[in-house]
Order: structure tokens, then C-alpha cells, then sequence
């Protein structure tokens, strides 16, 4: 593998982890 | 307040995306690789110094008697979950450069090693917060664990000096260069806006998982109350 997709891959693994951690947290607020 | 934190955050992470992916230049020895930087170090200030630290002071002030509130307990556990959040974030991350610098995902390297230990910690601390107790005993453990758990802390830090490891060494917190760091300015530039958008993030997921443990804390005081109502009234029904 190159290096873009070694990038590629950590940056989108640090994107789904946090968009994962918010929708949790903002669905849990929910009433 | 917390809306506008949140869109200043959401803008400042996609400033620190173009710079890191596009603006920043690749290394002269890593190549793009290098752009991991911008990720990996902003997750480990969080997790570690952030989250645990101020997982750490809350746990402390609720200790200290002249401070204690159930407030300090709550953003205690809240703080240390997002802190688990990043840590195993960092570690991910970390692992994805180990493979793409030192050609393995894992080794057992005095930095990756101590950053493990720390993970496996809050994680224990975390589940130690859902074991059943009264609020103040509950409180009580899991403030001294939070102090116990954090002495790993400076630990991690000084790893990759009291141990010969893999991982290169501070380019930023150099304890003799700290005025001239050994880091490109453009990369250097990258790295803190990276670092303040993460720490605002952090602040504001603080604060919306603050807002959540109260709500489930008022939940769990509100069954407790209807619980106890509940057996009074049987007791009240029960021939003598």
C-alpha cells in the first residue's frame, strides 16, 4: 500500500470514530 | 454558547484538514505518512493530558471534602469517556503510521506498550463507575481509581526517554527546544490549529456528555425514589 492510503485510512478511521461518538451522545440526550 | 463552540469547532477541523492534506508539505524522510501527525498527536493530547487531567482534578475536588459536589463525580466519568474515546483513537491511528513507518500495526514498544496499559485502565475505571453502590461509594472508588489510573500518565510521556523505543521522541514539548522546536514552521502552524480544534471539540463533547450524566443521574434518583415508594406501599399492605 502507499503511503496516501495509509492517510487515507487514518484519517477516515478518526472521522467515523468521532461522527460515531456524537451521534451516540446526541441520541442519548434525546427526551 | 454550546451551538456556536460547535460550529466554530466543525470550522477550525476542516481548516486542520486542508492544512494537514493539502497545505503542509510531505516529509523529507516519511513522505505523506508524515500527515498522520496531524491527527495522532491531537488525539493523544486530549485522551491524555485533557480528559485524564481533568478526570484527575474533578475526582480530587470531590475528594477534598470543602469541595465536594455530586457535580465534580459526574464530569469526572464524563470527561474519562471521551478520554477512552481518543485514547483508543490515538492508539488506531498510531498503529496505521507503526505499518506505514516501521512496517508492523503493533509492537510491543515502551510508548505503544504504557499507551495500552493506560487504555485498559480507564476502561477498568469506566466499569467500575457502572458497578452498583450508593451514589457517594460509587463516587468514592471511582474518584481514588481516577487518581490510581492517572500515575500512568507521566509515565507514557517520559516512555520514549527512560526506554530506547521506536517512537521518536517529543518534536514539540522538547524540554531544551522549546522555543525552537525541531519541526517545519508550515507543520509546526498545522499541528497547533490541529490541536485547537481537537481541544474544542473536546469541550464540546464535555459538555454535552455533562448534560447527559445529569439527566441519568436525576433518572437513577427519580427509580430509586419510586422504588422505595413502591415497597413502603407493599409494606403498608402486608397483614402484620
Amino acid at each position: 500500500m502507499t503511503s496516501a492510503s495509509y492517510v487515507f485510512g487514518g484519517y477516515a478511521v478518526t472521522a467515523v470514530v468521532i461522527a460515531g461518538y456524537v451521534w451516540w451522545l446526541l441520541r442519548r440526550a434525546q427526551p | 454558547m454550546t451551538r456556536v463552540l460547535g460550529i466554530v469547532t466543525a470550522a477550525l477541523l476542516a481548516v486542520t484538514a486542508v492544512m494537514a492534506l493539502v497545505v503542509s508539505p510531505p516529509d523529507a524522510v516519511q513522505g505523506d505518512a508524515v500527515r498522520l501527525l496531524y491527527v495522532h498527536v491531537p488525539t493523544a493530547w486530549v485522551a491524555m493530558y485533557l480528559s485524564f487531567g481533568v478526570t484527575s482534578l474533578a475526582s480530587a475536588l470531590w475528594l477534598w471534602p470543602r469541595t465536594r459536589r455530586r457535580s465534580w463525580d459526574l464530569l469526572a466519568g464524563a470527561s474519562a469517556e471521551i478520554g477512552v474515546v481518543f485514547i483508543a483513537l490515538t492508539l488506531a491511528v498510531g498503529s496505521i503510521w507503526g505499518r506505514a513507518t516501521w512496517g508492523v500495526w503493533w509492537t510491543w514498544d515502551a510508548r505503544l506498550t504504557t499507551t495500552a496499559v493506560l487504555l485498559v485502565l480507564y476502561l477498568g475505571y469506566l466499569a467500575l463507575r457502572r458497578v452498583p453502590a450508593d451514589p457517594d461509594t460509587r463516587a468514592r472508588r471511582s474518584a481514588i481509581a481516577a487518581l490510581l489510573a492517572f500515575v500512568d500518565v507521566p509515565i507514557v510521556h517520559q516512555s520514549v526517554v527512560w526506554w530506547r523505543t521506536l517512537h521518536q521522541q517529543a518534536s514539540v514539548l522538547e524540554e531544551n527546544r522549546l522555543l525552537h522546536p525541531s519541526i517545519h514552521g508550515s507543520m509546526l502552524w498545522t499541528l497547533l490549529v490541529g490541536l485547537t480544534a481537537f481541544t474544542l471539540l473536546y469541550f464540546w463533547l464535555l459538555v454535552h456528555r455533562f448534560r447527559l450524566a445529569r439527566v441519568e443521574d436525576e433518572a437513577e434518583d427519580r427509580r430509586l425514589e419510586l422504588a422505595l415508594a413502591e415497597r413502603r406501599a407493599e409494606a403498608d399492605v402486608v397483614p402484620a
